[in-house]
């Protein structure tokens, strides 16, 4: 009896951490957390709404790869649009990611974020995880990054997914959705109405 | 004689109802779906417009999923999210999280038995090690104290067993209550039940509540993002499919 209570405890002690052989990036890494520290500190420095937006907005612009995000999610429907539609759809949808985020982005404080390890996933992409303290959340959030390497040293935002629900598949699945029986002009319109739902 | 099988009917009557009412496959779980740790499929978004990064699940019942589909939305917006609105407004946040991890803690025994008969080892020892230390040391579970000393949470269920031994992915399914799954993933719903020790250990009564509790408490834990999911979006019915599917790939 002993010796199996032993076993047990022996058995218990043996859990082993977590060990990671991929191969991990310190570069994305470096931008996932500088990225998000300086997120962070726009949000935090207390400016106001419009300062805020339009500091946040010239981030996004510069580490977030809205062009072809932009195309993704458009899915097949891509291909038969005006030069016009696009640019006009594409500074919607900005817009559009921006206001929907950040009121939540607000809830973080920097020392909440914490990046934990990346992966290659071949073809210049990396995969870059964190955790997350969202307070409304009782665990820590996985979050992933999906960044891509744009020649020199240089990354950009291609996904983010939170507990393995990518933004940009979902993002795709509605709107292509939507643009089955629906036109362009009419997601846009949607896309700027959305912007200020209000969620409860 | 017929007091017992009245109970039993009873019995019957009100495991179903429990097993209907489940959270973890409830509607709620369009966002709730389990996957297994540290096994996920990643895609590749390449430069090509159209290529499959995910898994799209055929749906040749789509007539059926879409009325059950309604129905399960009905029964959100009728009792699922005024009942967790309520529960928002009286329970405090920390004693829902509380509550939330208590919930968790008592998933910990059938994840022990799915662990065990997929082979991993790890994450059968995971879940004995985490079921000890947080009903012992974390205050029945109200604390993860077992996370902050190595041994993360996880989650697994018997269709991943199922995708071991050569089951394939079935259609996707929509069933009333339980929400989205596949027909696999029913088959693997059932066989949950009857694997999960608490079935055994708790009577009919205590599992209505114990499953009732873990209905309101997730639908909680992912209140605004089952909100957008369900109400805020051209076709809930996609949304949800796509939300699903995205997690079932993480099964691999």
């Amino acid at each position: 009896m002993k010796k199996i209570a032993l076993l047990w405890i022996a058995l218990i002690f043996m859990v082993p951490l977590s060990t990671f052989a991929d191969k991990s990036s310190p570069d994305a890494e470096k931008f996932v957390q500088q990225v998000s520290t300086k997120a962070l500190s726009i949000v935090g420095a207390g400016e106001s709404e419009e300062a805020m937006l339009s500091k946040l907005e010239s981030l996004f612009e510069s580490s977030v790869d809205i062009d072809w995000i932009a195309k993704f999610v458009l899915g097949q429907y891509y291909k038969g649009l005006t030069e016009a539609d696009i640019s006009h759809f594409k500074k919607s949808y900005r817009e559009y990611l921006l206001k929907k985020y950040i009121p939540r982005f607000k809830n973080f404080t920097a020392n909440e974020f914490k990046v934990t390890s990346s992966r290659s996933l071949g073809e210049g992409y990396y995969v870059v995880s964190s955790k997350v303290n969202d307070p409304e959340k009782s665990q820590l959030l996985n979050v992933e990054y999906r960044v891509k390497v744009m020649g020199g040293n240089s990354f950009q935002i291609r996904d983010i997914s939170v507990e393995g629900i990518s933004l940009i598949l979902t993002q795709r699945s509605d709107f292509t959705n939507f643009l089955h029986n629906g036109s362009i002009t009419d997601l846009i319109k949607k896309l700027d109405d959305r912007s200020f739902v209000i969620k409860q | 004689m017929i007091i017992n099988k009245i109970k039993f009917l009873h019995y019957i009557v009100v495991v179903t109802l429990v097993y209907i009412l489940a959270p973890d496959n409830a509607m709620a779980a369009a966002v709730n779906v389990e996957g297994n740790k540290g096994e996920t499929k990643d895609y590749i978004l390449s430069e090509g417009e159209d290529g499959v990064y995910f898994m799209e699940l055929k749906d040749p019942n789509a007539g059926f999923n879409t009325i059950m589909f309604k129905f399960n939305k009905r029964l959100d917006k009728v009792v699922i999210k005024p009942v967790t609105k309520v529960y928002r407004t009286v329970v405090p946040k920390y004693l829902a999280k509380r509550l939330f991890f208590v919930l968790r803690n008592l998933q910990e025994p059938l994840y022990f038995v799915n662990s065990t008969l997929q082979l991993n080892f790890h994450n059968s020892l995971t879940s004995v090690w985490r079921f000890a230390i947080n009903s012992t040391v974390g205050i029945l579970g109200a604390y993860d104290v077992a996370a902050r000393l190595g041994a993360p949470p996880y989650n697994t269920n018997f269709e991943v067993f199922m995708d071991k031994i050569g089951f394939e992915v079935g259609d996707y399914l929509v069933l009333p209550i339980i929400g989205p799954t596949n027909t696999r993933g029913a088959v693997a719903y059932v066989a949950d039940i009857f694997l999960n020790p608490l079935t055994y250990l708790f009577n009919s009564d205590q599992f209505l509540i114990y499953k009732g509790s873990q209905t309101i408490v997730s639908r909680n834990e992912y209140f605004e993002e089952i909100n957008e999911v369900l109400y805020n979006n051209e076709n809930s019915y996609n949304l949800t499919k796509s939300v699903y599917e995205q997690k079932l790939v993480r099964l691999k």
